[in-house]
């Protein structure tokens, strides 16, 4: 059996860490640990080193682009995506140059969600291997 | 009185350019466009093939 994805959800609203919990355990994917703001989530990703964060952007304390910028400056290899309402232009690419994995919109239908998170898991799995095979060697 | 009025052209087309040259400079800044589930997925895309290419 596959081993399950470990996953960090940060966001503010409980309400959608309880709707992602669900729908990322009919994934195959374990919530470690939640977050509620950009703060916490770096405290709580050195703690727990979950495999992909689900970063929301608007935040109290610490918003998720720039936890996603502290976070990988500190850990290179982290995998997040964001998955926020915000869709400007500028947001976007502030969060894809800066080195997120993928930027999911919340209003999008659950099973594009589901896709692109399954995606960019794969997508992990890949480099994993690929880092293992190169160590392998 | 020719000669003002060159400098005068002269200088509006200097403003002219200076304003087209700052309006470009704006737009490079700030890009506030709400942009579309598939283009959202084509930047990722576009930035995900980039970063693989490095």
């Amino acid at each position: 059996m596959a081993a399950k994805v470990r996953v960090m959800l940060v966001d503010d609203e409980d309400h959608i860490r309880l709707f992602m919990r669900k729908v990322l355990a009919t994934m195959q994917a374990e919530v470690v640990v939640e977050a509620a703001n950009g703060k916490e989530a770096i405290e709580l990703y050195r703690q727990h080193k979950p495999d992909i964060t689900l970063m929301d952007i608007n935040m109290p304390v610490m918003t998720g682009s720039d936890a996603l910028k502290k976070l990988l400056d500190e850990f290179p290899d982290a995998f997040v995506i964001m998955l926020t309402s915000l869709n400007t232009a500028d947001v976007v690419k502030e969060c894809l140059i800066a080195g997120a994995q993928n930027y999911i919109r919340k209003d999008l239908p659950l099973p594009e969600i589901k896709k692109q998170i399954r995606e960019t898991w794969a997508e992990y799995v890949k480099i994993k291997m690929a880092e293992k095979s190169v160590g392998e060697n | 009185m020719e000669a003002q009025r060159y400098d005068l052209r002269q200088m509006r087309k200097e403003i002219k350019e200076d304003e087209t040259m700052a309006n470009r400079r704006a737009e490079d800044v700030t890009d506030d466009r709400e942009l579309s589930h598939d283009e959202i997925r084509r930047l990722v895309e576009k930035q995900n093939s980039s970063t693989s290419d490095e």
